[in-house]
C-alpha cells in the first residue's frame, strides 16, 4: 500500500493510467 | 449529500463545484491532454499501477481521508465507471446507533473530517492530523475512538461492497500514519470476520 501519496501519484499518473482504464462500453464489449 | 457543514464549506459552493467542468476548463487553458477523475480513484490507480495491482486482478480500493472514498479494479483495470462514480464506498449505507436516523452513509462515520471535529469537541488542536503524516500521538484516545467506530462502520460497508462484486481482495489505505493504517486494517479484519456473509465469497483484507 502506497499511503498518504496516493493519490497525487495517481493523479500524476493518469496519462498512464488512461491506457490502464475500461469504459462501460469496453468492460462489456471483453466480458460479452 | 448536504456534507456541507461538516467540512467547513458553503452548501451552494459544493453544488456549484459539483456541476463545474474542470477538465474542460482546463483543456482550454494549456495545450496539453487533460486527464479527469476524483482523489480517491486516483488512488486507486496508483494501487493499481505500483502496488497491490502487480499481484490482484479484482479489488475493491478505500481509501481514507477527509471523506472516505474509493476505487474499484475489474479485470486488472480501473473501473471509473459511466459518470466516475464507481466505488464511491462513502456512500454505503450503515447502521447508526446515535442519531435519529436508523441509517447513515459510511462518509459520515469513517471519514478524518469526523476525527477532526471529535478533537475539537474535545479541545484538542486537530492541525496534526494534516501537518504530521508520521506521528499523530497528539490525538491521544480520541484517536482509539475513531478508530473504533470507523471500523464498526467500514466492516459493514465491506459486507455491503462484496455483496455486489465478488472482489479478490479489499485493500484500505488513507491518509495516514503506517501505524494507524494497521490498526484499522487488523480492526476491520476482526470485525468483519464476525459479520455474517451469507452467499458471498471470501475476500482478503491485506494484511499490512
Amino acid at each position: 500500500m502506497i499511503g498518504s501519496d496516493a493519490r497525487v501519484l495517481g493523479a500524476a499518473s493518469l496519462p498512464f493510467l488512461a491506457d490502464f482504464s475500461q469504459d462501460r462500453e469496453l468492460l462489456f464489449r471483453i466480458n460479452g | 449529500m448536504g456534507l456541507g457543514g461538516e467540512v467547513g464549506a458553503p452548501h451552494e459552493v459544493l453544488e456549484a463545484w459539483r456541476a463545474y467542468d474542470i477538465r474542460a476548463s482546463v483543456e482550454k487553458l494549456v495545450p496539453w491532454p487533460v486527464h479527469f477523475c476524483n482523489d480517491a480513484t486516483a488512488a486507486g490507480g496508483a494501487e493499481l499501477a505500483f502496488g497491490s495491482g502487480a499481484r490482484l486482478r479484482k479489488f475493491l480500493y478505500i481509501f481514507i481521508a477527509t471523506l472516505i472514498g474509493g476505487g474499484v479494479v475489474l479485470n486488472g483495470s480501473l473501473y471509473p465507471g459511466r459518470a466516475g462514480y464507481a466505488g464511491a464506498f462513502g456512500s454505503i449505507l450503515v447502521p447508526n446507533a446515535s442519531g435519529n436516523r436508523p441509517f447513515q452513509s459510511l462518509i459520515r462515520c469513517a471519514s478524518l473530517y469526523i476525527l477532526e471535529n471529535m478533537m475539537r469537541s474535545e479541545g484538542k488542536d486537530p492541525s496534526v492530523l494534516w501537518r504530521s503524516p508520521d506521528d499523530w500521538s497528539e490525538a491521544g484516545s480520541t484517536l482509539g475512538g475513531w478508530i473504533g467506530q470507523a471500523t464498526d462502520s467500514l466492516s459493514v460497508a465491506i459486507v455491503s461492497a462484496i455483496s455486489v462484486i465478488d472482489f479478490d481482495a479489499i485493500v484500505i489505505d488513507g491518509a495516514f500514519p503506517k501505524s494507524i493504517r494497521s490498526a484499522i486494517v487488523e480492526q476491520t479484519r476482526e470485525k468483519f470476520g464476525r459479520m455474517e456473509t451469507l452467499g458471498v465469497a471470501p475476500v482478503i483484507l491485506l494484511k499490512v
